[in-house]
């Protein structure tokens, strides 16, 4: 549906479409050197120039933007289509932008990038900031490498599967979200770096606690409406009451409920603790008065 | 799903939650509502902004 040019890697086209006169308001940002962004908005319009634009499509239809740039992947770093216009293989068509730094892509229903021929690393090596909202993004990511530059991840409502749990979380990542049901594997090998802030994993198929040594700042644990067993409940709540003293946040959280387990035992004058609900009733109270800041924790009752 | 708003150490929060679902907040919570009614109390500050400046909490149900 989407295609490169012939010619080569200064332009990107993709697919816009919606059934009613619509707007769309694509943002770009080029990197150093010279040159100037070129759209061609496919309705026999003007071409216009710049790099935030804002272009109203008088009727209904699918138009094809054109996208022309100077060396597009050498200077193209940041690219946002706002909208829920964009259709087609819109990641595949920024597979020559090597600089690319930022890919925002949301509330595109109609985006169908095939993930499995997407090598992450490899067609973006710097990649900082990725977020992808499509319900028909498909395909298995189990290979994916993230990049070592990457800070935001954030795959959404997709139709992305395959087993994650050979993944490397990278030494920069603060936020990491997946919520998409069909991935799935044992992350007790995964680290959780120091820069994490946010963890969501919500309504996956993961299974296993990751190792929260490293992460101090961690603020956001969110692990809901998956389907860990109770052991594994258990062992995320260890984790986090292991590593008590160590996180900075002031009020973090952790949710581990919905179609989870509910941790096992009671947590009456235990010591030391040694069941899952020990650990989120010390979490939350700190009974010992040892003073490590306390945690909102929701699990399944 | 049904969200959980609540104040701990002067900061409003907010945490989801499911049918069956227990949620432990600190004790030191000043503030624990659900939703509706914290859109209650908001009408009745006059507004959300209003409410929040009237309880004199940093909110940091928004940021990641």
């Amino acid at each position: 549906m989407l295609y490169l040019a012939r010619d080569g890697m200064n332009v990107i086209r993709y697919y816009v479409k919606h059934t009613a006169g619509f707007t769309i308001t694509p943002v770009i940002v080029r990197g150093a050197g010279a040159g100037v962004a070129t759209w061609d908005w496919g309705d026999g319009s003007a071409t216009e120039v710049g790099d935030n634009m804002n272009h109203v499509y008088a009727g209904a239809g699918t138009y094809t933007v054109t996208l022309s740039l100077v060396n597009a992947q050498t200077y193209l770093t940041s690219i946002d289509v706002n909208g829920d216009c964009v259709v087609g293989d819109f990641l595949g068509a920024l597979r020559h932008c090597r600089a690319l730094t930022n890919i925002t892509a949301h509330t595109n229903a109609g985006l169908n990038t095939n993930c499995a021929t997407v090598n992450l690393s490899g067609w973006w090596p710097s990649l900082v900031y990725f977020y992808v909202n499509s319900t028909a993004v498909s395909g298995d990511i189990s290979g994916w490498v993230l990049p070592a530059s990457l800070v935001y991840f954030h795959v959404h409502t997709t139709a992305v599967s395959g087993d994650i749990s050979g993944w490397v979380l990278p030494a920069s990542l603060v936020y990491f979200y997946v919520h998409t049901t069909a991935v799935s594997g044992d992350i007790s090998g995964w680290v959780l770096p120091a820069s994490l802030i946010v963890f969501l994993g919500y309504a996956t198929a993961l299974t296993g606690a990751p190792d929260f040594t490293s992460a101090v700042a961690l603020a956001t644990f969110r692990y809901d409406n998956c389907a860990l067993p109770q052991g594994d409940v258990d062992a995320n709540l260890l984790g986090l009451y292991n590593r008590r003293a160590s996180f900075t946040n002031a009020t973090p959280t952790a949710n581990l409920g919905g179609t989870n387990a509910a941790p096992s035992g009671v947590y009456q004058d235990a010591t030391p603790p040694t069941t899952g609900l020990e650990y989120k009733y010390k979490l939350v109270v700190d009974p010992d008065a040892e003073g490590f800041n306390k945690w909102a924790i929701t699990v399944t009752a | 799903m049904a969200t959980l708003i609540y104040i701990y150490a002067g900061v409003l929060q907010n945490i989801e939650r499911g049918p069956g679902d227990i949620t432990g907040i600190p004790p030191g919570a000043s503030l624990i509502v659900e939703a509706p009614e914290w859109e209650t109390m908001c009408e009745q500050a006059g507004g959300e902004a209003a409410l929040i400046a009237e309880l004199g909490v940093t909110d940091r149900r928004q940021e990641p």
